[in-house]
């Protein structure tokens, strides 16, 4: 791949795809989100998924983290077709989500949002609790062996700085992804430091062999981590092109015009 | 698996922690203070009432107070767990007056006690699920719904009363509502009330559900993407609700030996004051049964200590009104108390 050529309007011939969405659609009203997106990832891959504002960027990942149901088109994990109707069927496919507003429960400690909904339980069937001791234990060891600091996982990470609750959010990701993680902005509103830290995550996630999705405004993000690239525009995926090669000024007229020079 | 990396995510340097840090015994202590601010109030109260009555403080006392709150606190447990989850159910003493009429229509009629007693809990629970399913599946705004069944099942309650009062049963009823456990000094009301606050604690802090009926009040949206059901869960706490309302209706009727169809009237504040001055958050996702209990009893030593020292009965009315005002504003203090130490940092 010496010189990048984008595929205008088809989607990348992909082998062997952790994850492919073919034709989806959704309309909210009389809006077309998105206008029939093909795309494909493999695992041990991380994709940028980059457009403007309103390109149906993050109406494609919440179709894809069971929160909104396209309206047509279909999903296939490693080559087979399912249907995620709710946050709880992607979770079960291993997909894991970090949304742009974090998605934390403010007032429960670091373990407890780390483990929420998925809470170790102690004691005998059909009378079982809560394990908090296990579950204080056990976010400890997930977030030392992220290199993620933060001071007590017994916190309520309300208490937390906005970098620490990112670091929460992100970590629980990284921590239960199986197969696929999806990340919308993870890195917003993040200092220059700790933005380079969630971009270092997610290259832990790609070295453990998971499939990436990363949404980003951030260019130059895109092109440090990312190996390829889905331009999504009005709805329609315009581009997807290998990065090696390519340039930030490349992808900034890809997303603004549609086409690159 | 990420050896060959060194992130290290703390904040934006060295000086945020500082905020969290520093003195962390001062501040769990304020935390505290803030938190049960109405433990410390009950106790105040109780001082007061002490000094001021030389009856206040004798067993026969006490135990009348816990007897009359025993009622509104087994119902306040499921409506704190129903607030904390963001919804209100405002019908309780209606519900509970249901029950009543109906249990004392049975009984009048001869019906096998535990029959009837079955019957009426049961019907509580039904009034309740039927407003849970309006609020929760069918999205109906809770308070409305809830302010409906307040009226209407009260409505209902008098025109199956047609305006006399069921009584005089066989006397055999009377002992749960009025009869010491053997050989303590602990009437049965109050310690059925204190089993259902066990059984709402272990619920709210051992499992899940009551974890994730924190979860649903302080961040639905958060919930709903970690896989928890929006409405399962408070559409049983609607269903407790109202079976501790059929409950609490065996319990009144038993005490009072008859079935007005007033029964339980004005219970609904009771409740809903005795929880928010626990300090349940009005909006959910804030609270702790304990601070449920002090409420619970601030009010019932408030009642009882205003009738020790002459009070006509009905200013217990208007302190009700007035505790729930109390409740607002210790709730409205401790947000402003909130957003000034957090502004700090």
């Amino acid at each position: 791949m010496t010189s990048p050529q984008p595929v205008l309007g088809e989607t990348m011939k992909v082998e062997n795809a952790a994850l492919e969405v073919r034709d989806i659609e959704k309309s909210f009203g009389a809006v077309k989100a998105l206008k029939g997106v093909r795309l494909a990832v493999r695992a041990g891959e991380v994709m940028g998924l980059i457009g403007d504002n309103g390109a149906g960027k993050s109406t494609l990942i919440n179709c894809l983290a069971g929160i909104i149901r396209p309206d047509a088109g279909r999903i296939l994990l490693d080559g087979e077709e399912v249907t995620i109707s709710s946050p709880h069927e992607a979770r079960q496919h291993g997909i894991e989500t970090v949304h742009q507003d974090l998605a934390l429960i403010d007032t429960l400690d670091v373990s407890g949002n780390l483990f929420l909904n998925r809470e170790i339980l102690s004691g005998p069937r059909g009378l079982r609790w809560m394990n908090k001791r296990r579950m204080h234990r056990e976010a400890k060891e997930i977030l030392e062996g992220l290199r993620i600091n933060i001071p007590s996982v017994r916190n309520a990470v309300e208490k937390l700085s906005g970098g620490q609750r990112q670091a929460v959010a992100v970590g629980r990701s990284v921590a239960w992804g199986r197969r696929i993680v999806l990340m919308d902005e993870p890195a917003a509103a993040l200092g220059v430091e700790q933005a380079r830290l969630v971009l270092e995550l997610i290259t832990t996630l790609r070295d453990r062999g998971l499939a990436v999705v990363l949404i980003s405004h951030n260019i130059q993000a895109v092109l440090d981590v990312c190996s390829r690239a889905v331009v999504l525009r009005h709805g329609e995926a315009i581009a997807d092109l290998e990065l090696e090669g390519v340039t930030g000024r490349d992808l900034v007229q890809l997303i603004t015009t549609g086409e690159m020079g | 698996m990420s050896e060959n990396l060194t992130p290290s995510i703390s904040g934006p340097g060295p000086a945020s922690t500082v905020g969290i840090d520093s003195g962390p015994r001062v501040d769990r202590a304020r935390a505290w203070s803030l938190r049960n601010g109405i433990v410390i109030a009950l106790l105040v109260e109780v001082l007061f009432f002490w000094s001021q009555s030389d009856k206040f403080m004798t067993v026969d006392n006490i135990r009348l107070v816990f007897l009359q709150v025993a009622v509104v606190g087994i119902m306040a447990v499921p409506s704190a767990l129903l607030l904390m989850s963001g919804y209100i159910d405002f019908a309780v003493g209606s519900t509970l007056g249901l029950a009543a009429m109906v249990l004392g229509r049975m009984l009048e009629a001869e019906t096998p006690t535990l029959l009837a007693v079955a019957i009426a809990i049961a019907l509580g629970g039904a009034t309740g699920a039927a407003q849970g399913v309006l609020a929760t599946r069918l999205r109906f705004a809770p308070i409305v719904v809830s302010l409906g069944f307040f009226t209407a099942v009260r409505g209902f309650t008098l025109v199956i009363s047609d305006g006399d009062v069921p009584s005089g049963w066989d006397r055999s009823f009377r002992a749960l509502g009025r009869n010491l456990l053997p050989g303590t000094p602990i009437p049965y009301p109050v310690l059925i009330a204190a089993a259902v606050f066990v059984l709402g604690a272990v619920f709210h802090t051992r499992t899940t559900w009551g974890r994730h009926v924190m979860a649903l009040g302080v961040n639905p949206e958060a919930a709903r993407r970690a896989g928890i059901d929006l409405y399962r869960l408070p559409l049983m706490l609607y269903a407790a609700s109202g079976l501790a309302a059929g409950l609490g209706a065996v319990i009144a009727v038993s005490r009072l030996n008859a079935a007005p169809p007033t029964l339980g009237d004005g219970d609904e504040i009771a409740v809903l004051s005795a929880v928010l001055l626990g300090g349940v958050a009005f909006g959910g996702g804030k609270g702790n049964l304990l601070g449920v209990v002090a409420g619970v009893l601030f009010i019932g030593v408030l009642n009882d200590g205003l009738l020790l020292l002459g009070a006509k009965p009905f200013w217990v009315r208007v302190s009700a009104g007035l505790a729930l005002v109390a409740a607002a504003a210790l709730d409205a203090l401790s947000k402003y108390v909130a957003r000034r130490s957090a502004g700090g940092t």
